[in-house]
């Protein structure tokens, strides 16, 4: 069967189908990824707590889920999870606003804000 | 169709390539769990076309309960994102394939590999992550899913010129 078999096959409804889910994919990334400005604040959500974590002081953090949250260079990245396929793990460093770690078998997200959308910090 | 011993030989063969599917995609390394083709979907779609809804939910819970049995997942939370998300494919697939709008198998694919996708992504919201930040995932996964469903229809469209069954 060659290429042009194949191509016979498309119709309107399919082709339809296409554009609207790539203008969807374009649409939602410029939603998504519209900034990329360093970012100075990490927030980390699991258990229904959430916590604001300074990017600008090098430090470790342990989660009472056994999650190490590793703090350095203005940069943060688990370190360290006891779940069992450890994606977050091999997702590395975050650095810029709005990325995101999801660890579903902890329930855990961590993500970067920009400076402006927090009013203060407290420890 | 009535049940012949045929009908059950061609079920458990497709199940089987289908289970095969699923537990190789699992093991291969991607970065993102969801990163896959889910070619098992062309033999789900081959038997949705070739003999009924039936059959191919039989297909289907098969490969979603041999399949995470072997990949190690059966028995965890996580099973049931591929069981409702397998099941609300195959229903989505299945209306699109019986409506009136002339969707080619190409078509039908890439709405099941995205309903599938847009399900695990709703369940993960409303079951794991209660935070709309998992919602960032939307574009990369509308993305796959239109790649996967592009190479799994592609791949029916070849498979059903060139089989045919005996007892349809």
């Amino acid at each position: 069967m060659n290429r042009c078999e194949i191509l016979s096959h498309f119709t309107l409804a399919d082709g339809i189908l296409i554009v609207f889910v790539i203008v969807a994919i374009i649409v939602s990334s410029i939603f998504v990824y519209k900034n990329g400005a360093e970012s100075e604040y990490a927030i980390i959500e699991y258990n229904g707590q959430t916590e604001n974590i300074s990017l600008n002081k090098d430090q470790m953090i342990s989660l009472e889920n056994g999650m190490m949250i590793e703090v350095k260079d203005r940069r943060i990245r688990v370190k360290d999870s006891d779940c069992h396929q450890k994606i977050c793990v091999k997702h590395g460093w975050l650095r810029y606003a709005n990325d995101v770690i999801v660890c579903l078998p902890n329930k855990t997200i961590i993500y970067l804000k920009k400076k402006s959308d927090l009013d203060y910090i407290t420890r | 169709m009535k049940t012949s011993t045929e009908k059950i030989l061609i079920l458990a063969a497709y199940s089987i390539m289908a289970v095969l599917l699923f537990v190789v995609e699992s093991i291969i390394p991607k970065p993102l769990p969801f990163m896959r083709i889910g070619l098992a979907n062309v033999f789900i779609l081959l038997i949705l076309v070739h003999i009924d809804f039936t059959s191919a939910l039989v297909v289907t819970l098969t490969k979603v309960i041999i399949g995470n049995l072997f990949s190690g997942l059966l028995f965890t939370p996580l099973v049931l994102f591929s069981l409702v998300s397998s099941i609300v494919s195959l229903a989505v697939m299945w209306a699109l394939y019986k409506s009136r709008i002339s969707f080619s198998l190409i078509g039908v694919s890439i709405a099941g590999a995205l309903s599938h996708l847009l399900t695990q992504l709703v369940l993960g919201y409303f079951l794991f992550i209660h935070s709309s930040r998992i919602f960032a995932l939307f574009p990369i996964i509308l993305l796959i899913g239109l790649i996967s469903g592009l190479i799994t229809g592609i791949l029916v469209i070849i498979l059903y010129k060139n089989i045919r069954f005996n007892i349809i």
